[in-house]
């Protein structure tokens, strides 16, 4: 699928896993983990969520949070470029590619590769017992030219219609949302078609998308395995994306022969 | 077409493992939402001084190289017409925040029969996004006051010089001011610019002074200038008579210009 105009934004492979051992070092380890990137992933974060505990109150006492401590969830680090990203939660490794200031999407190809190199890099390292999910996420913007000030849904999208005016007037928003088996298939595909906010310049309507394909039986550590269910998904996903769009639609992606 | 002999599998997925599913995300803080790395999720909003409360988490989502290299950044929820626009995340968030501050602060300085039909528009949704009158509460008034300072507390020091015995050094600390208005005010010296600690009693001077908006309470001076004393009243009154009057000039004779 060649397209002058993908609507990519962002594209990830994410797997997750189970471990026997209880995890108490994990920061430490995780760190070490990314230590063995550093050339490659060069900026750093780390991902905190504050957990506040609040004391039961008798009435007319103002509640009042006793204890509040700062967990890490996971850890992050960018290329240089900011268009690749490796992420580490406590059980889930994922390769992030995103478009960026210098490069476009590169490609499901190369995000299997390195995903998978970093996949094989993790069971070395933590040796997890057992690999529980493997997913595929898609992040499309979807660009319209505003049409007098609207833009018809069924013009351009083929599971989602507009509301009946008459009935519901003007649609402000949406949000639809879908969770399917594709056909002889053990694993889920699910998608969300939403309106972002509205570009001023242009002026342009704005849909995003997200796709995800969630592989969670059966699985082993063995590439072939784990590779193959990937590029099964992808293939799912690609079609899936195709036959989501009108001709209308399709056409705004400009797709080269 | 919905199959109603699965309605579990079409709702959401029937595994519990697949936490990171987009039912998760479509919640704010979703699992997928974390693993976004185009994504952050904002519970105030700062710039320079300025500290807006939000009144729900703002939800950013950067999208990368639509304007040649640059990208735009959008908001949930979102503010008209307001996008950010930068090569980088952090680029389109500065852009977005630098418009945002402009745009609240220019509203804010406008009497509401100023506002026009787009900026009344514009205001309510900002105050359905930010908590304008905790803003208010919160943001201390920097005003501009004359002042003298009226008291200097005393600070004795007491030691012993080999060669003159024992000594005691006093130092006048500045804690008082009395402002034009003829209210007196304590100093706390730590609270001032070091420049203020220079000061003495009668000193003449101009501040800049920050002040809590509800109780006017003195919360700092941020900067100071120092004026001439104004002339004793036996200056003045010869000041005064100095300045020429129409009683030394001499009587016209109006008839000659008839």
């Amino acid at each position: 699928m060649n397209l002058g105009k993908p609507p990519i934004v962002q594209a990830w492979i994410e797997f997750r896993f189970e471990h026997s051992a209880e995890r108490s070092e994990w920061e430490a380890s995780a760190n070490k983990f990314f230590d063995m990137f550093q050339d490659a992933y060069q900026e750093r974060e780390v991902l905190a969520q504050h957990q506040m505990q609040i004391e039961k109150v008798e009435k007319n006492q103002r509640p009042r949070v006793v204890d509040e401590r700062v967990q890490l969830v996971g850890i992050r680090s960018f290329t240089p470029s900011k268009s690749r990203c490796l992420q580490l939660l406590r059980d889930t490794l994922t390769c992030n590619f995103t478009r960026s200031e210098s490069t476009n999407y590169e490609g499901f190809d190369a995000l299997k590769a390195e995903a998978m190199a970093k996949f094989r890099a993790y069971v070395e390292f933590f040796r997890p017992t057992r690999l529980l999910q493997a997913a595929i996420h898609y992040v499309d913007l979807v660009r319209i030219p505003f049409d007098k000030g609207n833009v018809e849904l069924g013009d351009y999208f083929t599971f989602t219609q507009d509301l009946p005016q008459a009935t519901f007037g003007t649609t402000m928003g949406f949000n639809v949302q879908y969770t399917a088996r594709p056909p002889q298939s053990k694993d889920l595909l699910e998608v969300r078609l939403y309106n972002e906010q509205a570009d001023p310049e242009g002026p342009t309507a704005q849909f995003r998308m997200d796709w995800r394909f969630i592989a969670y039986e059966g699985l082993s550590f063995a590439d072939s395995e784990v590779g193959g269910r990937l590029s099964m998904g992808h293939d799912t996903l690609l079609s899936c994306f195709r036959n989501s769009f009108t001709e209308k639609g399709w056409a705004l992606f400009e797709e080269r022969s | 077409m919905i199959n109603h002999h699965l309605p579990t599998e079409l709702v959401r997925p029937a595994d519990p493992l697949l936490a990171g599913s987009l039912n998760a995300a479509a919640c704010a803080g979703g699992r997928a939402g974390l693993l976004d790395v185009l994504r952050r999720e904002i519970r105030e909003l700062r710039f320079g001084h300025s500290a807006y409360r939000l009144r729900m988490p703002l939800v950013l989502h950067f999208y990368p190289r639509i304007d040649g290299p640059n990208g735009k950044l959008m908001t949930s929820p979102a503010l008209h017409s307001l996008v950010g626009h930068g090569a980088t995340f952090d680029a389109a968030w500065q852009d977005w925040l630098e418009q945002f501050h402009v745009r609240i602060q220019s509203l804010m300085a406008m009497r509401p029969w100023e506002m026009q039909s787009p900026d009344l528009e514009s205001w309510e949704k900002i105050e359905q996004m930010i908590d304008v009158a905790a803003y208010r509460r919160e943001t201390p008034r920097r005003v501009r006051q004359i002042g003298v300072i009226s008291q200097a507390r005393r600070s004795a020091t007491r030691g012993h010089s080999p060669q003159f015995g024992p000594f005691r050094r006093t130092c006048a600390l500045p804690n008082q001011v009395e402002w034009e208005s003829g209210r007196t005010e304590e100093i706390d010296l730590s609270s001032a610019v070091p420049d203020f600690a220079a000061l003495r009693v009668g000193q003449r001077f101009e501040a800049v002074v920050m002040r809590d908006p509800t109780t006017d309470r003195l919360l700092g001076i941020v900067d100071v200038i120092t004026l001439p004393a104004l002339p004793d009243a036996a200056s003045a009154k010869t000041l005064l008579e100095s300045v020429p009057t129409s009683k030394a000039l001499e009587p016209i004779n109006w008839e000659r210009y008839d």
